[in-house]
């Protein structure tokens, strides 16, 4: 139990000093009868207003007839008639709605040793206002959180100290305790990248990082359950501490669409080598039926079996040509969520220039290869990278149509550093510096019938295997483009 | 219209060249018509059937459109010059109007289209021989 102050009693003067150096003003009122007596403060002048003499309750209280409601005299002694501790509240006036920091006690007054009112009034105006300001600003900020089409999350020593709407829509609700490099739902193909980039805002390498990735709501890898966001972290300072901000947008109808795009390009890659597959598939086709009319002609003639067997074993390899040219088509054309595995880029090379080796012989294209009598494997997606290199044997070659002389195109492959590189240059008329920058800009294309997607594709397509695709004069005299990708890391 | 022992017949007594780039087709019809008892000459290339040309005139010229290096066109242009006696024959797996066009007017007397069988190639060389029997005097 706390003890009430000693009261000492003080005179006058002495009273009067300690009430003129108070910040703020300070008045005293007899308790019974309300009545002013005395008014002292360094805010305050004296007694301008005359208010000594007068109700307190008609000073501060524009024509008020009785106390104040809110009076806290009866607060001010205790039962035993002893001044109680001071009473220290927040006011507003109604009068001028400035704040105030009233300090309230009962004090024995020096001429008489009766207890009265002492109230001690600080303009907290300022700071209330300053604190109104910023709740409000809170407020402001908090909605602009919750209505933000982005999702947002808060981290903070891994543990998530706040989730938005959006993001719990995204993600729906997640443990409390998270983790983005250990979170079970990231799609596994992009688990390596999610990683390196945590790793990366958490060392404190780089101050913010982007990037898209797959992952599923909730953790349970189901493919109608898979969204693409694009997501950005960076660590900020948030209430004094380190905290991880990330805020993530579903791209889900834009990968959608992204998709469609890559499906057409691919049909019209298809499309460009397509007269050359027909001619694949007739050139066979007729060898078959000429064998078969040449086999129907000599059957039953014992004379004739030799012949009759090397048609056979004739037929068998035209069939396989058939299927070999069938299968070939399918496996680029095969529409289907990227599929990453360990492949040589070597093999990828060869099948691309099979694909388009009619149509580069039909524009009289010359091809030769250099390519590495060993690469190291590469984590890829062996029927996007096809049609990057089918984009650019075709463009190539269309580059050259019409060009006199003799058209050459060089395809190589090769190591540098962590890196396998594939090159593919021709003695066409080149990319023009002015140009070289734009080129893998959607819609851009110099040719008079290109959509200019083409080479936007295979810039994405490189990049969503974390290589790199660059134009570049040729010795040959023309362009030269070389794709970089990253040898796959082992184990 | 002369019947099968004829049209054979009578290509027995001519010299025949095929270019074309496809193992397949070369080998098959080189079969085809040994097995009816005449000889069919075949190169691999444009460049290879000039010079087949230049050794020996030949009465009836078959040649695939799509050849690597020069192609089917140009080397029937090469075969005005050289040998403006034969009779021309073109293969193609993918007609276009241009190319027809083309043909034409480079005096081609037959197209086949890809893929095809014997009986398309000796429809097309019945109708040949029959053309040679009425514009050439009797020998």
């Amino acid at each position: 139990m706390s003890r009430p102050d000693p009261v000492i009693p003080l005179r006058m003067e002495e009273l009067f000093a300690i009430f003129n150096a108070i910040e703020g003003a300070v008045y005293v009122a007899d308790m019974e009868s309300y009545e002013v007596l005395a008014v002292a403060g360094r805010s305050g002048d004296g007694d301008p207003d005359g208010l000594v003499g007068r109700k307190c309750y008609e000073r501060f209280q524009d024509g008020r007839q009785g106390p104040c409601p809110f009076c806290t005299n009866h607060l001010l002694v205790g039962p035993d008639g002893k001044p109680n501790r001071p009473v220290v509240w927040e006011f507003q006036n109604p009068r001028n709605q400035a704040w105030y920091l009233c300090i309230d006690r009962a004090i024995p007054w020096p001429p008489d040793g009766r207890l009265v009112r002492m109230e001690i009034a600080i303009d907290i105006s300022e700071r209330k206002r300053a604190e109104e300001a910023l709740i409000r600003s809170e407020q402001n900020f908090r909605e602009l959180v919750e209505n933000s089409l982005v999702g947002i999350l808060l981290v903070q020593d891994g543990e998530i100290i706040y989730q938005n709407p959006e993001q719990r829509r995204l993600f729906g609700v997640l443990p409390r305790s998270f983790n983005l490099e250990t979170f079970p739902g990231i799609h596994p193909d992009d688990a390596v990248k999610v990683r390196e980039s945590y790793r990366k805002i958490s060392g404190g390498l780089s101050a913010q990082v982007d990037l898209d990735f797959r992952f599923y709501p909730g953790g349970r890898q189901r493919p109608e359950n898979m969204k693409w966001v694009y997501c950005r972290a960076r660590p900020i300072d948030y209430q004094g501490r380190k905290t991880m901000l990330i805020s993530m947008m579903d791209i889900g109808q834009s990968k959608e669409l992204e998709r469609l795009i890559r499906v057409q390009d691919k049909m019209s890659s298809l499309g460009r080598v397509a007269a050359g597959i027909a001619h694949e598939i007739r050139n066979p086709l007729s060898g078959l039926n000429i064998y078969l009319d040449t086999l129907e002609k000599i059957y039953g003639q014992p004379e004739e079996a030799a012949k009759a067997g090397e048609i056979f074993r004739q037929l068998r390899v035209a069939s396989g040509k058939i299927e070999a040219v069938i299968r070939r088509v399918i496996d680029f054309a095969r529409p289907g969520q990227p599929h990453f595995e360990e492949a040589d880029l070597n093999r990828l090379v060869e099948a691309a220039l099979g694909l388009a080796a009619v149509f580069l012989r039909r524009h009289g294209v010359r091809v030769e290869t250099a390519l590495a009598p060993e690469l190291p494997l590469v984590l890829l997606d062996p029927q996007l990278i096809e049609q990057v290199l089918v984009n650019l044997f075709t463009n190539s070659a269309e580059a050259m149509r019409g060009m006199d002389g003799p058209r050459r195109i060089r395809v190589g492959s090769g190591v540098a550093g962590e890196w396998v590189e594939v090159w593919v240059e021709d003695n066409g008329p080149g990319v023009e510096a002015a140009v070289r920058d734009k080129i893998f800009d959607p819609f851009f294309t110099t040719k008079p019938d290109g959509t200019g997607i083409g080479l936007n594709i295979s810039h994405r397509i490189i990049n969503d295997h974390q290589g790199r695709l660059l134009v570049a004069d040729s010795a040959l005299g023309g362009a030269r483009f070389v794709i970089s990708l990253p040898v796959a890391k082992k184990g | 219209m002369a019947t099968r022992t004829d049209l054979f017949g009578a290509l027995k007594e001519l010299s025949l060249l095929l270019v074309e780039d496809d193992e397949l087709i070369r080998d098959s019809l080189r079969l085809f018509f040994e097995s009816e008892g005449c000889r069919l000459n075949v190169r691999e290339s444009a460049e290879e059937g000039l010079a087949a040309i230049r050794d020996q005139a030949y009465d009836i010229i078959i040649t695939d459109f799509r050849l690597p290096g020069m192609d089917g066109i140009d080397f029937l242009k090469s075969v005005q010059h050289l040998c403006p006696a034969a009779q021309k024959i073109l293969l193609t797996a993918y007609m276009n109007e241009q190319v027809l066009a083309e043909a034409f007017r480079l005096g081609v007397h037959q197209f086949i289209e890809k893929p095809f069988s014997s009986d398309d190639l000796e429809e097309a060389l019945a109708q040949l021989v029959e053309r040679r029997a009425n514009t050439l005097p009797p020998a």
